[in-house]
């Protein structure tokens, strides 16, 4: 309940940050829509040539998209800036403001800031789910849905693990803001269909960083291609990948020195 | 209760891991494959004591290891060894109810965000130190009333000068009363009126709440104004723990004794009652051993056309300066 | 002239033991330039194969896989000579106040950033070249054999260098205005990589996207330089590619210049 309401406090004052900026509502709108054209785009140069690609048409790599976004836009309004926040506090030693509060750190690290104009991203994604389920003429039930909300949580709370996991690295190698770049770029081989890897690089889209869990699994549970029973597997793995990265976490805050000493 | 020393060190010690690392690409290629690192100890063993509604100055050179022991005692370091009890409660063991009732403010960092007004910020502390709605108002418009915080609240942090966004960082470290307080180098880079606004403002919330305060500065002026007691470590441990007047006796024993002269022959004479600490034309300053200065002073009256003359105690930094230098000798 | 040499020798030297100081954030962002290309290349493998082995363009330009392979992989290696960051940084700067330091100094900003900029390309480039041969190697490219003209890629790649740079760092310089720069960012990143041929060979870009690609600055600053390499430019417009490059790159210096005087005007009113 505590708890709540500090999240409360903490994204009043960041939304009213970014009431300062209400122009990148606009900027945010178009470069989303831009990134989802050119995807979109450079898709269908590869569909004027086949209609197919590996047994998958051009609707359902659209849905597979927006799910893509749909995630890169949780990512990027509730995860990504605070992931942020911490590699540029450990840097310059203003993580010790944060572990000087009588609240758990990783709580008042993880969930400060919040980047409401990248709900423009989940708009667009959203839209877009909307007109390629529409395209396929797919009906989509109680089960889909609650099934696609399921494996969407639990791939968020992966998301979240992997990056936090990253983020207790810096504790050790101080520069490491680049690693989201990194990220985002692996991130993106999830915006296609995994069938088109070669055999290794599925296998480390799958294991290593988890980009099939995280857009296949719900892109299959919405158009019916998951079997309800999987959604609970995949919220456990989302369960088990938050206890793991908070404790490894919550270790690497020993080594945390400050930037001076 | 009060006899409960709020803040407890004993054998404190931190050892940091550095990697080494010398100039130059090669040097760096090396150390691709092989790392050097090397044990540097910030702390060897420091041990002191603060009771209740003491303010203490902290004093020691750059790289003393006051930050260190400063992070250890406010949980953001794991000591290597040793042992620190802050109003009872083990510091790094991070419980909450410790941290509520802490406050570390550094001079150079900054807790608010950038982009807001300060009392955005002030009420996110508000959310998080659980501070009653009552309460809250009264302490910030003590806050408000004391560092005349009026008009800066309602502007973006990043508008502020430096004097005027450390007043607004102090009000956000003092919003939840903390019982202890560390403060380092609070005054950093701030002008002579807001040094003195801030220190005025210590002693306040001192005498208020009784609480205790730890406070390093390379300021003198602060610990002079704030400080009857003083710590002095350097490299790592504790040379001196007592009255900062106590202080200048044991590592300066001498006195200042100023000397203006007739003329320029009988000032050439005193210098050789003692040693001199400078010379402007007939005026003379000489550094005479505590307990000679009367006899001294005695025999420069009698023998030299002496104008005006004063004995003093050296100044607070040169005692610091010379209690420093005293150890790497 | 060896006032020139002396400052970049030093700024590289600094440069390159900063980067080794770093190197393993720096070897990550040195292999994120692989993921763009292999992406592209899987999405245009599979599509090839669904296809029946090969796919021809709207000009006649065909590509079999191993074709895609030589296309994608030559194309990692030059975006990676050319690439930049420096919007990102200087961002940073304005925001932080980092850059008055740097403009107290008797020598504009962007030499030192450049030769940074060259010290991590040259020390990426050494510790990524067994990656390029492993990836030669294993992903079997069909390159054409080695002729005269491929020497041009070499002036072409230096050309690229410099007119990606001061485009970017012009674009860099919006931050004097507004301290959000990351959307704009974003969207030049992707116009880059959409129409410089990092989603596609521009010569399978149908209809007006074609077009587009031919005239856009991009074109001059990563496929051209690639496409000398592969052999795929005809003799008769290798020269006018060159001319292309030289005049978005002056094209680049004056908006660079005219953006910088205005910058500094602006920083300097807000107060640094």
């Amino acid at each position: 309940m505590r708890y709540l309401r500090l999240l409360g406090a903490f994204y009043r004052t960041s939304i009213q940050t970014d009431m300062e900026y209400r122009a990148d509502f606009f900027t945010r709108i178009i470069a989303s829509l831009l990134g989802l054209l050119t995807t979109i785009g450079s898709l269908s140069v590869a569909f004027t040539y086949t209609t197919n690609i590996k047994g998958w048409s051009f609707s359902h790599v659209m849905v597979l998209l927006a799910v893509y976004y749909l995630m890169d836009g949780l990512i990027e309004t509730f995860i990504a800036p605070n992931m942020r926040n911490i590699m540029a506090q450990v840097r310059e030693g203003t993580l010790d403001f944060v572990l000087l509060k009588p609240v758990v750190p990783q709580f008042m690290a993880t969930l400060r800031t919040i980047n409401i104009w990248r709900i423009a991203n989940i708009l667009v994604a959203l839209g877009l789910a909307g007109y390629s389920i529409s395209r396929l003429s797919l009906s989509v039930g109680l089960s889909e849905a609650s099934s696609f909300a399921i494996t969407l949580l639990a791939g968020t709370a992966v998301v979240y693990s992997f990056w936090l996991f990253l983020v207790t690295l810096t504790f050790w190698f101080v520069r490491l803001d680049n690693i989201e770049q990194v990220i985002w770029q692996a991130f993106e081989a999830g915006r296609y269909p995994i069938e088109i890897y070669p055999y290794w690089l599925r296998g480390a889209l799958t294991y290593v960083i988890p980009v099939a869990f995280i857009i296949t699994v719900p892109a299959k549970a919405l158009t019916g291609q998951l079997a309800f029973s999987y959604s609970f597997v995949a919220l456990g793995m989302g369960c088990l990948s938050i206890l793991l990265s908070s404790a490894f976490w919550r270790y690497g805050l020993r080594f945390y020195t400050g930037a001076s000493s | 209760m009060a006899e409960q020393p709020h803040v407890l060190v004993r054998d404190l010690v931190k050892t940091y891991r550095v990697h080494e690392r010398e100039a130059g690409a090669g040097a760096s290629f090396r150390s691709l494959f092989k790392r050097k690192y090397k044990e540097v100890e910030a702390v060897k063993g420091v041990s002191f004591q603060l009771m209740p509604g003491e303010v203490v100055g902290f004093l020691g050179p750059n790289g003393a290891g006051k930050t260190t022991t400063l992070k250890m005692l406010s949980g953001l370091l794991y000591p290597t060894s040793g042992e620190a009890r802050v109003l009872g409660f083990e510091p790094w063991k991070r419980e909450a109810a410790y941290l509520r009732q802490l406050s570390y403010v550094l001079g150079n960092r900054s807790q608010l965000a950038w982009d807001i007004p300060a009392m955005d910020s002030y009420l996110v502390n508000q959310a998080i130190y659980e501070i009653p709605e009552k309460q809250f108002r009264e302490t910030l418009d003590e806050l408000v009333a004391l560092l005349d915080l009026e008009k800066l609240l309602k502007k973006p942090v990043r508008g502020l000068s430096l004097g005027e966004r450390m007043k607004c960082e102090l009000a956000a470290s003092l919003l939840h009363r903390p019982q202890v307080l560390f403060l380092d180098e609070p005054t950093l880079g701030v002008d002579v009126t807001m040094q003195n606004r801030i220190r005025q403002f210590v002693a306040e919330h001192n005498r208020r709440y009784n609480a205790t305060v730890l406070l390093t500065s390379h300021y003198m002026a602060d610990v002079t104004a704030l400080c009857k007691r003083v710590i002095v470590i350097h490299h790592g441990k504790l040379l001196y723990d007592g009255d900062l007047a106590a202080l200048s006796e044991k590592f300066a024993p001498f006195k200042q004794v100023r000397l203006d002269l007739q003329d320029m022959a009988s000032a050439e004479r005193a210098k050789e009652f003692g040693e001199v600490h400078s010379q402007e034309g007939t005026k003379v300053t000489l550094r005479l051993p505590r307990e000679k200065t009367s006899s001294v002073v005695a025999r420069l009256l009698a023998e030299l056309p002496v104008i005006d003359l004063t004995v003093e105690d050296p100044a607070i930094e040169e005692v610091i300066d010379q209690v420093f230098q005293g150890v790497e000798a | 002239m060896k006032y020139w040499i002396n400052i970049y020798r030093a700024h590289l030297k600094i440069g390159t033991a900063i980067m080794f100081q770093y190197r393993f954030a720096v070897l990550i962002w040195a292999v994120w330039g692989f993921v763009g290309p292999l992406l592209g290349l899987a999405v245009w493998s599979a599509a090839s194969s669904s296809h029946g082995g090969n796919i021809t363009g709207p000009q006649g330009a065909t590509f079999t896989d191993r074709d895609f392979a030589a296309y994608f992989l030559v194309f990692m290696i030059v975006s990676h000579l050319t690439m930049s960051w420096d919007a990102f940084e200087f961002a940073f700067r304005v925001r932080d106040g980092n850059l008055s330091p740097r403009l107290l100094k008797p020598i504009h900003p962007i030499h030192g950033d450049l030769a940074t900029n060259l010290a991590f390309k040259f020390v990426t480039s050494t510790m990524l070249l067994p990656i390029w041969a492993l990836l030669f190697y294993f992903l079997k490219p069909s390159l054409p054999p080695p002729n005269w003209t491929q020497l041009l890629a070499i002036p072409a790649i230096l050309i690229a260098l410099v007119l990606r740079y001061i485009w970017q760092y012009s674009l860099a310089l919006i931050a004097f205005w507004t301290t959000r720069v990351e959307a704009i960012n974003q969207f030049y990143f992707t116009l880059d990589g959409f129409l410089a041929g990092r989603i596609a060979p521009l010569a399978l870009l149908p209809g007006w996207l074609g077009v587009v690609a031919t005239y856009s600055p991009f074109r001059s600053m990563g496929y051209f330089p690639v496409e000398l390499i592969l052999g795929r430019v005809p003799s008769d417009q290798i020269l006018s590619g060159f001319l292309f490059q030289v005049f978005w790159l002056v094209v680049g210096v004056g908006v660079f210049r005219l953006m910088w005087a205005g910058g500094i005007k602006q920083y300097s009113a807000v107060g640094a």
